[in-house]
């Protein structure tokens, strides 16, 4: 069954396509895993936003968090998890149909009635 | 959120490490700057180079955090998403896709450049150097066919040909170049030939072509040993091992530079909430 573009960007994965967490999960999907200070750094968000966000995503299940002792010194870090790499791919794969079907669509015109 | 940024920072997460031009690429280059200075001075260098990796890889962890790179996963890239993008068309998400290891481009292009330079020593005639660089004297070439001297035995190993120690001097410059060129153009295609790291590129071109400058001296010279004055200002730079430590320490040192600049531009600087 086609579906139209509008459709197909309403069935996003919202859990990914919140800027900030496509932001994360790229990142995230670039390297084994992050500590909570370079996905700060990268993504530009707020210690308070971030951490909402990856709780987020941990409660979703994409990513995986672990804490260690780095001295004195607490270091989180972050690594995606099986699924949230594969709903990465999946998203990345979404939008490049979402993509094609964008250029392909053509608005479904129905004539008005003439009047008289 | 647009494409531009994700491909931003997919790079950077994934180069973020060999970006840490002040722990890598300035100590390198500061080596090379190292080996080539006078021997007092040579210890302090080496020691600075040494103290700057330990000190450099301390501020990038406490300043930039920390990435982690499997090694299976260093050669994975996701292609650039286009569906932002005003391009549109011109590019697709391919999803992850594997790009040629590291090692391929270091090994293949060091490999193929080094390749061409012994093929490109072993065609022109042989040409002889004169001139001292420990005694600061300007090097002259001339057209003449080096003696052949040495052990028999290192005749045989050679093919028949010993050049002279100054025309071997001036091989392992050319050489240098070759080699550090090289490695350059290796991180340029590593990179995923990025426009934002054609300083890498610049360099590699560089050092490249004063290897191939230096290795056609024989057809640049007159037959009187004259040549284009503006090579001949050149002329120590390309036949001389000092210089060329000299310009490969500095180019590797202001690769080193240009990397840490855009790790601290593209990460910022550090913010009070963080210093708390």
């Amino acid at each position: 069954m086609s579906t139209t573009p509008f459709e197909q960007l309403a069935n996003l994965d919202r859990r990914v396509h919140d800027p900030a967490r496509l932001a994360i999960l790229t990142a995230l999907s670039a390297c084994d895993r992050a500590d909570f200070l370079f996905l700060q750094r990268i993504t530009a968000l707020t210690k308070g936003n971030l951490s909402s966000h990856l709780s987020k995503l941990e409660e979703a299940g994409l990513v995986e968090i672990e804490k260690r002792f780095v001295g004195k010194k607490t270091q989180t870090l972050v690594h995606l998890s099986d699924a949230g790499r594969h709903t990465i791919e999946g998203y990345w794969k979404e939008m490049e149909e979402l993509r094609e079907s964008a250029v392909n669509w053509r608005p479904n015109l129905v004539p008005a009635p003439s009047a008289g | 959120m647009v494409t531009r940024d994700l491909d931003r920072i997919r790079f950077i997460t994934r180069h973020f490490n060999d970006l840490q031009g002040l722990s890598v690429w300035v100590p390198l280059g500061l080596v090379a700057l190292g080996v080539g200075a006078p021997a007092p001075l040579r210890a302090v260098v080496l020691l600075g180079a040494l103290l700057l990796t330990l000190g450099a890889k301390r501020y990038y962890r406490n300043t930039f955090g920390e990435v982690d790179l499997e090694p299976a996963d260093s050669t994975a890239e996701l292609c650039p998403a286009s569906i932002f993008s005003p391009a549109g068309q011109s590019s697709r998400i391919e999803g992850f896709r594997q790009v040629t290891p590291i090692a391929r481009h270091f090994l293949i292009t060091v490999t193929l450049a080094l390749v061409l330079f012994s093929f490109f020593q072993s065609v022109p005639p042989n040409i002889l150097i004169q001139g001292e660089e420990t005694l600061g004297q300007h090097p002259q070439v001339l057209l003449e066919p080096a003696p052949f001297f040495g052990p028999p035995l290192i005749k045989i190993l050679a093919g028949g040909v010993v050049r002279s120690p100054s025309m071997l001097r001036a091989v392992v410059a050319q050489s240098m170049y070759a080699l550090y060129g090289s490695v350059f153009l290796g991180v340029w295609f590593w990179r995923g030939r990025r426009w934002s790291q054609s300083h890498h590129l610049v360099l590699a071109a560089l050092l490249l072509g004063l290897s191939i400058l230096g290795t056609s001296l024989a057809y640049i010279a007159r037959p009187d040993g004259m040549i284009d004055p503006n090579i001949d200002l050149i002329l120590p730079a390309l036949v001389y091992p000092g210089m060329a430590l000299l310009l490969c320490g500095s180019s590797m040192i202001l690769a080193g530079l240009v990397d840490h600049w855009q790790i601290v531009r593209a990460l910022g600087p550090r913010t009070e909430e963080e210093s708390r």
